[in-house]
């Protein structure tokens, strides 16, 4: 026992020497896919709200916590990814009346402005594109950490987002106000170098 | 009762209802063929506009948006081969030109995003689907345009239940929001032939043209489109009409051919396919509600 404590602790410091958890450097990352999830709610006849998430996407930001204004970041999630855990909703969504996923196969975010509000926290705004329909989103960003991932030895960095848009102003408008007209957009990701 | 009140579908069925008898005794008393064939592509628009809640822009993006104006162009179409076909137009060979030229031309239109990019066998596969439904819709179109002679209304009453046998495949087809427009334009459209049924009219091919071309189109965008559509059922319901014109032949004594009788039992027969339709539905797909 003592000697796996000594091990531990060992590795902890040589992780920490080498680029610790909270150290961020600038640097261009990929979006890892599976650590990185795009969920979305919308109220459900006031009743609740219902949860979908989206399961396929790809992305890429930069970042550097020494100039934020520089940062970028472009994600493309493929819209018939949805799932929202019931198989014939699923369907409806995906339909024509909805997300149209046969016509808009992609929903885009592409950031334009960067701005930080303190140490950990900040916004991006950015244009959301959906259904063809590009329009300005702000998304409410919170940096958790960058540094050396453990199990891959990946230099990553890992945020968490919250934001929100009305989606008849992409001209998603079926059965307003009945389900919910804002959509609230709640988003964990990490990314990788290399 | 009270689900269907507080449902989305409540402000479609009851303004498509109240719009459905308001425009058909305006209609009554104008007492102008053309103004009369009006009466089922309004409704067709109005059960469309209260579903969507929009007018979409043109040019129109995304086949929701395309349902509307392909029920707009067809009506003006309808109204002008009703206002000048008879002046020009001798035999039925035009009027069949026209529903496969309307009929072609709504699923190209509406499927179009299908055929661009796609690869071989997809390409096909979305050929056949879209002669499948120019087939279907031509047959629908014409047995709709050509079934009223003098005094009859069986095509009104055809074309006023058609959309109810439909709502259930489109609920079951991934477009609960088509399912609703269905049942609205059902409401406005038994209205209307309810006036029919009082004082009786020849449905002209603006009607035809308008709402069928509309109904038409909200199929070709649930088959093309959203893809979940179910062949068998969508069969049963192209020949819902042939069975309630065959089945009212066969039930009611030969000199009530013609009568308000006749047509209400073709509409109850063709309106009975929707038992099969329901039973196809439940037993291959999971229920959405």
């Amino acid at each position: 026992m003592r000697m796996l404590l000594a091990a531990t602790t060992a590795i902890a410091f040589a992780a920490v020497a080498v680029g610790g958890p909270t150290t961020a450097r600038a640097a261009d990352y990929t979006i890892d896919p599976s650590h990185t999830h795009i969920l979305f709610m919308v109220n459900h006849l006031g009743f609740s709200n219902m949860i979908g998430l989206f399961t396929d996407m790809t992305g890429s930001f930069s970042f550097d916590p020494a100039a934020i204004p520089s940062s970028k970041v472009k994600v493309t999630i493929k819209t018939a990814s949805l799932s929202t855990q019931f198989g014939p909703r699923d369907a409806d969504l995906k339909g024509a009346d909805w997300f149209n996923v046969t016509e808009f196969p992609e929903m885009t975010f592409t950031g334009t402005s960067y701005s930080k509000t303190d140490e950990h926290t900040g916004t991006i705004t950015g244009n959301l594109t959906l259904l063809g329909v590009t329009k300005p989103v702000v998304l409410h960003v919170t940096f958790n950490q960058a540094g050396l991932r453990g199990p891959d030895k990946k230099q990553a960095a890992g945020f968490s987002a919250i934001g929100t848009f009305k989606r008849s102003e992409f001209g998603m408008k079926t059965y307003i106000p009945y389900i919910g007209d804002d959509v609230s957009l709640i988003i964990e990701t990490e990314g990788t170098v290399g | 009762m009270s689900s269907l009140l507080d449902s989305p579908f409540s402000p479609v069925i009851g303004s498509c209802l109240v719009a459905g008898l308001a425009l058909s005794l305006l209609a009554r008393l104008v007492r102008t063929p053309s103004v009369a064939g009006l009466v089922a592509p309004m409704a067709f628009l109005l059960a469309y506009y209260m579903t969507y809640e929009k007018i979409p822009g043109f040019p129109p993006v995304g086949a929701t948006n395309k349902i509307f104006y392909v029920a707009l162009v067809t009506t003006l179409a309808g109204l002008l081969y009703d206002l000048l076909a008879p002046s020009f137009v001798t035999g039925s060979g035009g009027l069949l030109a026209v529903v496969v030229t309307a009929s072609l031309l709504i699923a190209v239109w509406i499927g179009l995003p299908r055929f661009i990019a796609a690869d071989t066998p997809l390409l096909v596969a979305a050929l056949a689907t879209v002669a499948v439904l120019v087939l279907g819709g031509t047959l629908l179109l014409w047995r709709l345009a050509t079934v009223d002679e003098a005094g009859a209304v069986d095509g009104t009453v055809l074309l006023a239940v058609l959309p109810g046998i439909f709502a259930p495949i489109a609920l079951f087809g991934g477009s609960s929001t088509s399912a609703g427009l269905c049942l609205g334009l059902v409401s406005g459209l038994a209205m209307m032939a309810l006036v029919n049924l009082i004082w009786p009219r020849v449905l002209g091919l603006t009607a035809v043209l308008g709402a069928g071309g509309g109904l038409l189109a909200v199929i070709d965008t649930i088959t093309l489109i959203t893809r979940h559509i179910d062949f068998v059922a969508l069969a049963v319901f192209l020949a819902a009409p042939f069975a309630g014109l065959i089945g009212a032949r066969l039930v009611l004594p030969r000199h009530q051919a013609g009568s308000r009788v006749r047509a209400v039992a073709t509409g109850v027969i063709a309106a009975a396919t929707v038992a099969p339709i329901l039973v196809i539905l439940f037993l291959r797909h999971e229920s959405p509600l």
